[in-house]
């Protein structure tokens, strides 16, 4: 008999199943579970630059057997997501449709969720952070240490370590580029007039293998990283759902669609619509947790408790890219050995002292291709190509994050389809003016700083609302919330027995990925579930 | 035959190519861009691409500000870096950029031409009399570009 069911194979969910697994419950795992089988084959296991020069299939994994990795149009949300992860997010917006006015929905239906295309950015929240959330670091701590730990997490003892706590598993961390060890070099020396300033400047943490790691590792410096998961260096969800599979007390159930739960007496009831049949089934447990990320577990929720036409809060970090230009890197050469991956992380605390955290990642450009770039200038492509291969190994891209709360002008609906349409969610997200003047204000201290550093900005895109994917805040836990909050150990006040574990359940997110803290949390909510179920 | 082919799905119907006339013009049109952005030929198998990707990417009907420009282009090859150039300013997201942009990507991730798109470094002074020229070219080609281009909409009016 099923002891938990699962709902999802995102960062969330797995994180959830290993603590009640390895405790000897019977989980079950339902997933859709999309997976590219096209092209991730034909992608050799060589640097990006040996591919450019040697493979004459590069064509079909760089710009798609349909073309479809060529862009047109402005910066969309997503622009790294190349055409082997472009099943992160199939068919997701067909099963969960959503009318969203400006705010970007990415929802994924892929082994992995979202995960199986994260940056691998790792940030823990601060005790203070946490506090913010009902929560606190002597509680979250051991989670953090054991997903650490279990998804491997690269990183520096430096100056950003107290905005993170510390983890004890941590491997050396991955090296930088030319171009971040020049934007480096220039911090070391002005480091305390920046610091005293609000400024701090470190190597990211991420969960990347530096060494031979769980089977895993170590990495390659192949640049590859936003095509493939070469030596699986790069944490996947994907990798954890492989170690469950060993089990015997595991079962994972593909190509199901979860579209609503029913509690009765002790027990829970999924139902599912096979993705290949279309045939319902249904499955049962002690206990469910739901982890089919913020805007897919909210529909769950929402549909299965007939809460139509009623407004619950939705956040995402407001997310903004500065292409600026490096100019310690000009007529300097670029490394070949590299990753694509965030280079730097910067932490800028907003005066007054004690007032907001602004996040910072610095990446470099090349990867992704040159013709991608041709387009963003309003010059003659081949002008603009001959600038491009002078500037570029000189191009620091800023990624910047800021925190979000609720107001009443985000919120996330679900209303009722009509005749045999399925039902949707309606969002709306208007951040009050005052929030978009402090963003835009942040990010003008953010440039200042850069511009310190030698990187002189060229272009802001703001790609808008929802940018950065890191949706979360539906159903929050608070201490005496009504029955759509979570309590402190997450589960939705509305049952007995259904637990959330993705973004749902933080009232605030701070500035920083939200994806590590989901899994620290996911983890706590499979440890505590096995206290309760034994 | 028009250099650069308005497909036979689109609403442009004067232009319109179809059948073994529609094939040789993408081909013309392929070599004309690839030998405008790198200065060179590309082989059969690129430009059979560049088909393949115009008939998966084009397909959706042509207004008359794209109908005009594709027209004139067609009509005056020389025209091509003018057109580009004005277009980048007056009307980024149009077909001849897409067409462009396209051949572009089909030559980046092509062995023969990758070192093409390949960052180069050169010494900061030399890198700053280069960043000069080209400014320079681009803003002329930006100039005359965008008279030509006002003769090629209203030439089409």
């Amino acid at each position: 008999m099923t002891d938990v069911i699962v709902v999802g194979s995102g960062p969330g969910g797995v994180n959830a199943a290993v603590p009640l697994v390895e405790a000897g419950l019977n989980v079950l795992l339902v997933d859709y579970g999309n997976e590219d089988r096209r092209y991730a084959p034909l992608i050799p296991h060589e640097s990006f630059s040996e591919i450019r020069r040697a493979d004459s299939q590069q064509h079909r994994y760089f710009l798609g057997d349909h073309f479809e990795g060529i862009p047109f149009g402005p910066v969309r949300v997503g622009a790294q997501l190349t055409p082997p992860r472009a099943h992160i997010l199939a068919d997701a917006a067909v099963r969960v449709p959503v009318d969203s006015g400006g705010f970007a929905v990415s929802m994924s239906l892929a082994r992995g969720g979202l995960g199986a295309g994260w940056s691998a950015g790792v940030f823990p929240f601060s005790d203070g952070e946490l506090r913010g959330m009902a929560l606190n670091l002597d509680d979250l701590k051991p989670h953090y240490d054991a997903v650490a730990e279990r998804i491997g997490v690269a990183g520096d003892h430096d100056d950003l370590a107290q905005f993170f706590p510390s983890s004890p598993s941590m491997m050396p961390a991955l090296d930088i580029d030319s171009n971040a060890e020049v934007v480096m070099a220039r911090y070391q020396r002005q480091r305390e007039a920046l610091n005293a300033a609000g400024f701090f400047l470190g190597r990211p943490r991420v969960a990347a293998c530096t060494q031979h790691y769980h089977g895993r590792g170590p990495h390659r410096y192949l640049d590859m990283e936003y095509w493939a998961d070469m030596d699986r260096s790069i944490y996947r969800p994907q990798w954890t759902l492989e170690d469950l599979q060993g089990f015997p007390h595991f079962a994972y159930l593909n190509r199901r669609f979860v579209h609503s739960f029913l509690e009765a007496g002790s027990r829970v009831r999924v139902h599912a619509t096979h993705a290949d049949t279309g045939a319902e089934e249904s499955h049962e447990a002690a206990a469910l947790i739901l982890a089919a990320g913020t805007l897919g577990t909210a529909w769950i929720v929402l549909r299965s408790l007939g809460c139509y036409d009623t407004a619950v809060p939705i956040l995402c970090n407001p997310y903004t890219y500065v292409a600026t230009l490096n100019t310690g890197m000009l007529g300097r050469t670029q490394r070949d050995r590299r990753h694509s991956l965030g280079q730097l992380t910067a932490i800028v605390r907003i005066p007054p002292a004690g007032g907001r955290l602004v996040q910072a990642q610095l990446f470099s450009y090349r990867s992704l291709l040159t013709f991608k770039l041709m387009k963003e200038l309003p010059l003659a492509y081949r002008e603009s190509l001959r600038i491009l291969r002078l500037l570029m190994p000189s191009f620091a891209i800023l990624g910047i994050h800021h925190a979000d709360r609720p107001c009443p002008g985000k919120s996330c609906v679900l209303r009722l389809g009509k005749g045999d349409a399925a039902d949707r969610l309606e969002i709306t997200y208007r951040p009050t003016e005052e929030e978009t003047r402090a963003n835009r204000a942040d990010e003008k201290v953010v440039i200042r700083f850069f511009r310190r550093l030698g990187c002189w900005p060229l272009k802001t895109v703001r790609p808008g609302h929802g940018a950065s994917l890191h949706y979360a805040g539906t159903f929050p836990i608070a201490p005496d919330g009504g029955k759509l909050t979570c309590d402190v150990d997450s589960r939705l006040r509305a049952t007995r027995a259904v637990y959330l574990a993705d973004g749902s359940v933080f009232p605030w997110i701070p500035p920083k990925g939200l994806t590590f803290n989901l899994m620290a949390n996911a983890n706590r909510v499979g440890t505590l579930l096995v206290e309760r179920l034994r | 035959m028009g250099l650069f082919v308005v497909h036979r799905e689109s609403c442009f119907s004067p232009r319109v190519a179809s059948g073994a006339e529609d094939q040789r013009s993408l081909q013309v049109e392929a070599r004309l861009i690839a030998r405008y952005l790198l200065g060179r030929v590309p082989s059969q198998e690129l430009v059979e691409r560049y088909e393949e990707a115009n008939r998966a990417l084009f397909t959706g009907p042509v207004d008359q500000e794209d109908a005009a420009v594709i027209g004139f282009v067609s009509r005056h090859p020389w025209s091509v870096p003018f057109m580009d150039a004005a277009s980048g300013l007056l009307r980024p997201d149009g077909m001849l950029r897409g067409k462009i942009l396209t051949m572009g990507a089909i030559l980046e991730t092509s062995p023969e031409f990758a070192d093409e798109f390949l960052p180069r470094t050169v010494r900061p002074t030399r890198l700053l009399l280069r960043l000069f020229v080209l400014g320079l070219a681009a803003a002329a080609y930006i100039v005359l570009g965008t008279l030509l281009y006002a003769v090629a909409i209203r030439s089409r009016a």
